[in-house]
């Protein structure tokens, strides 16, 4: 199980001579996670490292184990009582696991679902709450914020107006590029999106992508999706799940080049399965 | 093509039918209510007046004062912090079954515990807290009700913006509760003013002269004061029972109407 999933995709293709892949700072170290949820295992001996200022594309079919191991990231384990993991994740460099302050952890990390989570109150007080939670009260300042969040977001245009009728009303799509707001209100560090494409028309889509690939420069984003096309046009290197396991990790644009060292990664980017 | 069926016909029939069963039911729920106000209005509307009102007993619903903060707070211990195990499931079914217990058993406990044990005697302190214990079960099911209502997926959304728990319950969970919580306490100030048995024993008397000067002095209850006056005291002119029942429904009704009012206004304002 272990021997499937690679450490270093290196081999496959350098990124440059000049920029070796070990010198570029790691954002996040995974080192032989296992996930279960009960007797079910999840996701079985990964390792993997996500680097600074990169667009790490995870793809895979259904159970892959592809949203289990967002959810250990940001030690979303701790609200599902049935989720067990072991292993050694690093993030900055710090053990997450003996991490006590998750909060911090928590708030450095954003998050977007497939579905949008609009919550219940107004646009504005959406994009609002992180900064709240942060301690910031001073109405300019939430108001910079706000308009800035909602700009990157692609968002500003539409709900200019509107900031103060309720998130809940938007359309999907829009209510997408709010969830996508708020988690920029955060001011995170990795910004992790889990195939965040379902609800959303496809013009959307492509602005949202757009918008992932500016925010790249200042921050690192994991991309899980199902459209492998998607993680083609978007990811700098690419993680295949499946069925639990990490098969196969390497430049994106390598593995679609053909350059692959299992022949199942092959079969699932040609579309022959999954 | 859009000719009627015989399927279409008895589907119709049928759907008419359950409309009209329906419709039956609820007014039988409502007919009760009107036969009681009009005879209440008609037999003992004679003998209202200003001075009869400020003469008659008043109920303090000093009972919710002490249940409402005790309940909601163990409700949001329950439905936000305890884990799911064995020890909390029994207490939600000890609260479950509390709720069913009669309110006579109250009363006795409250003239255990209260009057004689805590040395309170037969006061207002001794009946409110009775009172509390006995509404303190349904103020919990309700609030924890209306907390598990608010979706999981906005829980979970404010806890990955890193806030801590009694952030997301303060900024996101209880703002979306508060009106199936009051629903609650509405429900549970009627019962505690028309409430008889666990006031009768505890801190109620039938008449005093005095307005209660603390709480530890007896009050008049108007349910009690009701009670005695129709089945236990010979020769009281007719109306006057009436006239009782009739404060007595309609400070229930005002109360109400004023909570219900004050709900439509925070519903309204319901995000989702």
């Amino acid at each position: 199980m272990v021997t499937t999933a690679s450490t270093d995709s290196s081999s496959g293709k350098q990124p440059g001579a000049s920029t070796p892949a070990n010198a570029v700072p790691r954002i996040l170290e995974v080192n032989n996670l296992n996930i279960r949820y009960g007797d079910h295992v999840a996701l079985g001996g990964v390792s993997l490292e996500v680097r600074q200022h990169e667009i790490f594309g995870v793809i895979g079919p259904a159970n892959a184990g592809k949203t289990s191991f967002l959810k250990v990231l940001n030690r979303m384990d701790m609200f599902n009582p049935a989720m067990r993991w072991e292993g050694d994740i690093r993030f900055n460099g710090r053990e997450i696991r003996r991490l006590k302050n998750v909060y911090a952890l928590r708030s450095r990390i954003g998050v977007v679902f497939p579905l949008p989570v609009g919550l219940p109150m107004t646009v504005y007080n959406n994009v609002a709450l992180a900064p709240r939670l942060r301690g910031i009260n001073d109405k300019a300042e939430l108001d910079v914020i706000v308009e800035r969040c909602l700009a990157r977001a692609a968002l500003w245009d539409e709900v200019k107006d509107r900031l103060d009728s309720l998130g809940s009303l938007l359309s999907g799509g829009q209510q997408q590029r709010l969830t996508i707001a708020r988690a920029l209100s955060q001011n995170p560090e990795l910004l992790m999106l889990d195939e965040f494409s379902i609800a959303v028309d496809p013009v959307t889509t492509m602005r949202i992508e757009d918008v992932l690939k500016e925010l790249k420069k200042e921050m690192t984003i994991i991309l899980v999706t199902n459209l492998v096309q998607q993680a083609r046009r978007l990811a700098d290197r690419t993680a295949f799940f499946l069925d639990g396991q990490c098969v196969e990790i390497g430049e994106t644009e390598g593995l679609f080049t053909g350059q692959v060292k299992d022949p199942r990664t092959r079969d699932y980017l040609e579309g022959r399965f999954g | 093509m859009f000719t009627e069926t015989a399927l279409n016909a008895s589907n119709k029939k049928v759907q008419r039918l359950f409309r009209i069963l329906f419709m039956l039911m609820t007014g039988l729920l409502i007919l009760p209510v009107l036969i009681i106000l009009t005879m209440l209005v008609y037999k003992g509307g004679s003998v209202l007046s200003i001075d009869f009102l400020f003469t008659s007993p008043t109920d303090g619903n000093v009972a919710l004062l002490i249940s409402v903060p005790i309940g909601v707070a163990a409700a949001i211990y329950l439905s936000e912090y305890a884990a799911d195990n064995w020890f909390t499931r029994i207490i939600n079914l000890a609260i479950i079954n509390l709720a069913g217990v009669p309110s006579i058993v109250h009363a006795l406990f409250g003239v255990g515990a209260f009057v004689i044990f805590f040395r309170f005697g037969t006061s207002i302190l001794a009946a409110s807290l009775t009172l509390a214990i006995m509404t303190l079960p349904v103020v919990i099911v309700a609030t924890r009700e209306s907390l598990q209502a608010v979706p999981m997926a906005f829980r979970e959304a404010c806890w990955n913006m890193g806030a801590t728990r009694w952030q997301t319950i303060r900024r996101v969970v209880l703002p979306n509760a508060i009106s199936g919580i009051l629903t609650g306490i509405i429900l549970e100030v009627s019962r505690t003013t028309g409430e008889t048995a666990p006031i009768m024993f505890t801190g109620a008397v039938f008449f005093t002269p005095f307005l209660p000067q603390g709480i530890f002095d007896q009050t008049m209850a108007l349910s009690l004061h009701l009670f005695v006056v129709a089945t236990q005291v010979p020769g009281v002119p007719e109306n006057l029972p009436f006239g009782v029942a009739l404060v007595l429904i309609g400070m229930v009704l005002l109360m109400n109407s004023l909570s219900i009012a004050f709900r439509m206004y925070l519903r309204a304002r319901k995000k989702w």
